[in-house]
């Protein structure tokens, strides 16, 4: 079962959520896999969710080894090597190892004589100065450490130790820890007030912890005691004095527990940082662990209980990293503690057989290659930290503490030695350094790949602890962290994290250039890296072959009987058909009169109404007066026989009334039958005006060939000495009035006649521009809009357009024609096309007005 | 071999553009030797359209199973009768005047008329006040329409705007876009992204 951290919830085991606070719930022991966070067995090796490896690889324990042959690069790893044959039984986690072989009873009895870790702080007293004059929170091993005193070979730590701060009632074997003896006699239900219970008695350190990650750890079940720990006990049990059961049923309780808290609690603001309470080397000692493992042979300042408890149980108390309870004589242990000591330090030699593999040294073969990164970087920090269970407020705790203690409860915090200073903190850190490879299960970390990871980590009251030089190397080091990550750490990053890095910001390197496709045409050919045109664009002209559709070939067959069909009239609805038939001769009709009546009868009324001042028509007739006698102009006649209906008539009028001013003309065309026409309109003109002769007054230079090229010749050269003229086929550079027009500033004007825009357009993107000439077009109806858009532009100087405007500059130039007339048909024509629209639009509101009627009819009758 | 085809047109198309901006004796001249060229090509280019017709027309005659080929028979007629008149005649001359003002010009002319009557017949049809969009070009074209009328002065100057700004706002709006267009794809062919000479 699990219990909720915030509200105490008993919920479902595997739950990952409280039932009642919606609180995530974390598993009472196991463990975290760090990569997808599923809670696994504690003796599991691979992540049962993502086979993330949980247990790093590490060395074989070398006993045999000398000392100091890995000085301590920074902080290790709990290690696991593979079983032994003779480990391999008792490691296995078989279903029979899961469940635990021996009775509770014995597992707490066997535990019941292990002394409590409080036993030394007793005797150096610290425990009483902690509590009653608050004058220092040493722990042991750190007054052990500071007077440099030999341990001996039995003060080695035990897990039994660090599953707990075992807070044993003062006499040694009689004290069975409250927690061993919940174990066996409450029941679930009853352990959660009792753990919160004992976690207020637990030491300021525990409580700060605690009050940090505000996950107070429900208390152990049995079912929750991990295999190798019920194996531990059971071995542990055999070798250990037995304990009266009723020692611990003698054990303080919850109201004991709470006089302890209400000790403890009261005092915390009498007492002063540890630091400070270092005064002397004698206040410090070594830890018991530690001295162990620097292979010191010093005497153990543990209490005399000690020598009478197994060797491996009265190290364990003594490596404990909790140094918890000041009060003597009582025995609360925390709940937090009971679970932090599943996580913590194992004993090293010869209780390594009682231990789970992963807790044993390892082999340094193994190490390197095989540990992941991840492990590299989390796992290996608790090891080294051990040492420093030593209270600290919130304050004192360095950041990577506490993402330390958030990931690990059981760790204790390291920031207890921050002032430490001095030799002694060297020789400690030398004893670290010179005994930690020796007999303590180091990861290699060199070969592990740990050190920069490990260096950039260091605290900074190691930093200064340690030598100068290696000190400045690594604050060096320290100073350039992205560039040494990048440097140490590449192959830390898993392969599909560094698949998922941005590489657009990444600068191609002249080795990856020279593999990108390079431009092959146009003026970029050469360079590489340059981004790909769309096909489309790249490769206009490759026509892409379309797939052929299924239904293809049915289609084709359909199209080709709709054309041998024989033509037929449409089926249409009967009524509209005969609508149909009815108003389009109707139309036909109607617009035939309006046209041929005002020709037959001319009413004359274009003369008298039609409007001629301020009009375009007044200004393009303004222009062509104002030019001089003798003076040349070209007109060009660019439109075909079926504009010439409209055009003719604008021709006549402008070409009569040059002509009759004795105006030189000369006539051109771009297109192959303009010439035919502009010599009917020239031979009509000059036949009413004497001695105006051909050659001489006007000419026909004929054909313009080339359009756009023969336009932009005759801008810039002038009309072609070697063409011919259309009449008289002589050369042109013969003729008096074309000898001297070698480009468009030689004539006064240009008259544009266009019957269409592709005409216009010409002559003023090719001549007007480069020649600087003058242009006056004279547009049909349908072209106006274009003209008239130039003429804004002040590219034309005047816009004559159409009929209207042949009859304005008829009336205008007092010549009245053809023109004026066929206004009058036109405006006819007019009258009867708005007639027609206005009808069709009647037609078309009654008949959808009908249409509405008739559908409310249907639906009427329908309802 | 391409790229002699894409280079010679790179370079007569850079001929020709600088001759169109920069006034040099040199650059002028053979800029209008180009142009010489080009109008040589282009009468060519009538010759080959002729060829083309009558290859159509001949091989429809001799087929003769396919629709229309009494047409073809006449347009085929009718250009040897002018040919040879005009070969014999010249040009100008008394029966090509004839043929082209009694026969040509009155036919373009009808056949360009009948559009008036199409016209009016769509204008009856199409041009109703179905929405707000056809409504606007109705009134646009009544407008325009009834100002052409002298009858109606008055509208005269409501055409004229209608000519003036929304027409012409369009038309200039069109007139960039083919001039830009244009500059497009005179570049695209000096650059060498367009070869239409080498396919």
């Amino acid at each position: 079962m699990l219990y909720c951290s915030q509200c105490g919830t008993q919920n479902r085991e595997g739950s990952k959520f409280c039932n009642n606070c919606g609180a995530r719930l974390k598993p009472a022991s196991g463990a975290i896999c760090p990569m997808c966070g599923t809670a696994n067995q504690v003796e599991t090796v691979f992540c049962t969710n993502c086979g993330a490896r949980l247990v790093p690889l590490t060395a074989e324990p070398d006993s045999e080894k000398p000392a100091s042959a890995h000085p301590i690069k920074g902080l290790s790893l709990p290690t696991k090597i593979p079983p032994s044959p003779a480990h391999a039984e008792q490691e296995t986690p078989s279903p029979a190892s899961a469940v635990p072989e021996e009775p509770a009873h014995d597992e707490t009895q066997t535990l019941r004589d292990a002394p409590p870790p409080s036993e030394s702080r007793e005797e150096s007293g610290s425990g009483q100065d902690v509590t009653t004059e608050g004058e220092t929170e040493i722990p042991d091993w750190l007054r052990n450490l500071r007077s440099s005193m030999p341990v001996e070979e039995t003060s080695r730590p035990s897990p039994v130790s660090e599953t707990g701060p075992v807070q044993a009632g003062g006499e040694g074997e009689d004290q069975v820890p409250d927690w061993l003896a919940r174990l066996r006699a409450e029941p679930p239900a009853e352990e959660e007030p009792a753990a919160r219970q004992v976690s207020e008695d637990a030491p300021d350190w525990i409580k700060q912890l605690q009050a940090q990650e505000q996950v107070p750890v429900p208390p152990r079940h049995e079912e929750d005691v991990p295999d190798w720990l019920r194996q531990l006990h059971a071995e542990a049990s055999s070798e250990m004095t037995l304990g009266g059961e009723e020692q611990a049923s003698g054990a303080p309780s919850g109201p004991a527990a709470e006089t302890g808290l209400e000790q403890d609690t009261e005092e915390p603001e009498s007492r002063e940082p540890f630091p400070r309470e270092i005064k002397s080397d004698a206040e410090i000692t070594i830890p018991s662990w530690i001295e162990h493992a620097a292979g010191i042979d010093t005497e153990e300042p543990a209490p005399a209980e000690g020598s009478e408890l197994p060797v491996w149980l009265d190290q364990s108390s003594l490596e404990s990293p909790v140094q918890p309870s000041p009060v003597q004589d009582e025995p609360p242990v925390p709940a937090p503690i009971d679970q932090l000591g599943e996580e913590v330090e194992p004993p090293k030699t010869e209780d390594q057989a009682a231990l789970p593999s992963w807790l044993l040294p390892s082999t340094p073969e193994e190490t390197p290659p095989e540990t992941p990164t991840w492990i590299e970087q989390v796992p290996a920090l608790p090891a080294a930290e051990e040492p420093a269970p030593v209270p600290a407020t919130d304050g004192e705790i360095p950041d990577w503490i506490k993402e330390l203690q958030a990931r690990e409860p059981a760790e204790a915090p390291a920031e207890t030695i921050p002032e430490i200073q001095g030799a002694e903190t060297e020789s400690l850190i030398q004893s670290l350094e010179q005994d930690a490879g020796a007999e303590i299960p180091l990861v290699p970390a060199e070969a592990a790949g740990l050190e920069k990871p490990l260096e950039e980590e260091i605290p900074d009251w190691l930093r200064l602890a340690m030598p100068a030089e290696r000190a400045a190397e690594i604050s060096a080091e320290a100073e350039a962290p992205e560039e040494k990550i990048e440097a140490a750490r590449p192959e830390e990053v898993p392969a599909w994290i560094a698949a998922l890095r941005p590489k657009d910001e990444v600068a191609l390197t002249p080795a990856e250039l020279a593999g990108e496709p390079s431009e092959e045409v146009g003026p970029l050919a050469g360079l590489r890296g340059v981004l790909p045109l769309a096909v489309a664009v790249a490769e206009p002209h490759v026509q892409t072959k379309a797939a052929a559709q299924p239904q293809a070939p049915a289609g084709v067959h359909l199209f080709d009987s709709i054309l041998a069909a024989p033509a037929g009239e449409a089926e249409l609805p009967a009524a509209k058909g005969r609508r149909a038939l009815a108003i389009r001769p109707f139309i036909y009709l109607l617009l035939t009169l309006a046209v041929i009546v005002p020709l037959l009868l001319p009413f004359s009324l274009a003369r008298s109404m039609l409007p001629i001042r301020r009009t375009p028509a007044e200004g393009f007739y303004e222009l062509l007066q104002g030019l001089p006698s003798s003076s040349t102009v070209l007109v060009a006649f660019d439109y075909d026989a079926s504009m010439a209906g409209e055009m003719d008539l604008q021709a006549n009028a402008i070409v009569r009334d040059l002509i009759r001013r004795r105006i030189k003309i000369i006539a051109v065309s771009t297109l192959e039958l303009g010439p035919q026409i502009a010599q009917r309109i020239l031979d009509t003109a000059a036949a009413g005006v004497p001695n105006y002769r051909y050659g001489s007054d006007f000419v026909n230079a004929g054909y313009l060939a080339g359009h756009e090229a023969g336009l932009s010749q005759l801008a810039t050269s002038g009309l072609s000495a070697n063409s011919v003229d259309f009449v008289q086929k002589q050369k042109l550079g013969s003729l008096p009035i074309t000898a001297n027009i070698k480009s468009m500033r030689n004539v006064a004007l240009v008259v544009e006649l266009a019957g269409s825009e592709d005409s216009l357009k010409m002559w003023m993107e090719q001549v007007q521009p480069r020649g600087g000439a003058h242009i006056a077009a004279g547009v049909s109806a349908g072209v106006e809009p274009k003209a008239q858009a130039y003429y804004d532009a002040k590219q034309i100087d005047a816009v004559l357009s159409g009929l209207v405007g042949a009859a304005q500059y008829e009336i205008l130039s007092n010549q009245p024609g053809l023109a004026v007339t066929s206004v009058d048909a036109q405006s006819a024509a007019h009258v009867v096309l708005v007639l027609i629209i206005v009808l069709g639009n009647i037609a078309y509101w009654v008949s959808r007005a009908r249409g509405s009627e008739t559908a409310r009819a249907s639906r009427g009758k329908a309802t | 071999m391409k790229w002699v085809s894409t280079a010679v047109a790179i370079a007569v198309g850079l001929i020709a553009l600088l001759d169109f901006f920069f006034i040099h004796p040199i650059l002028n001249g053979v800029g209008a030797a180009f142009k010489e060229w080009t109008i040589i090509l282009t009468a060519f280019a009538l010759l080959l359209g002729l060829y083309n017709l009558l290859n159509v027309h001949v091989l429809r005659i001799i087929r003769r199973s396919e629709p229309g080929a009494g047409y073809s028979a006449v347009v085929v007629l009718t250009f040897a009768v002018v040919t040879v008149i005009g070969l014999w005649f010249g040009l100008p001359s008394g029966p090509m005047n004839w043929i082209f003002d009694n026969l040509y010009v009155p036919l373009q002319g009808a056949f360009f008329a009948l559009a008036a009557f199409f016209l009016a017949t769509a204008a009856y049809r199409a041009l109703r006040a179905r929405n707000i969009e056809t409504t606007w070009m109705l009134l646009a074209a009544l407008v325009v329409l009834i100002g052409q009328i002298p009858l109606l002065g008055e509208l005269a100057d409501a055409r004229a705007w209608v000519l003036a700004v929304p027409s012409a706002a369009g038309v200039r709006g069109i007139l960039l876009g083919v001039a830009l267009g244009t500059i497009a794809t005179g570049l695209r062919v000096i650059v060498g992204m367009d070869r239409p000479h080498s396919e």
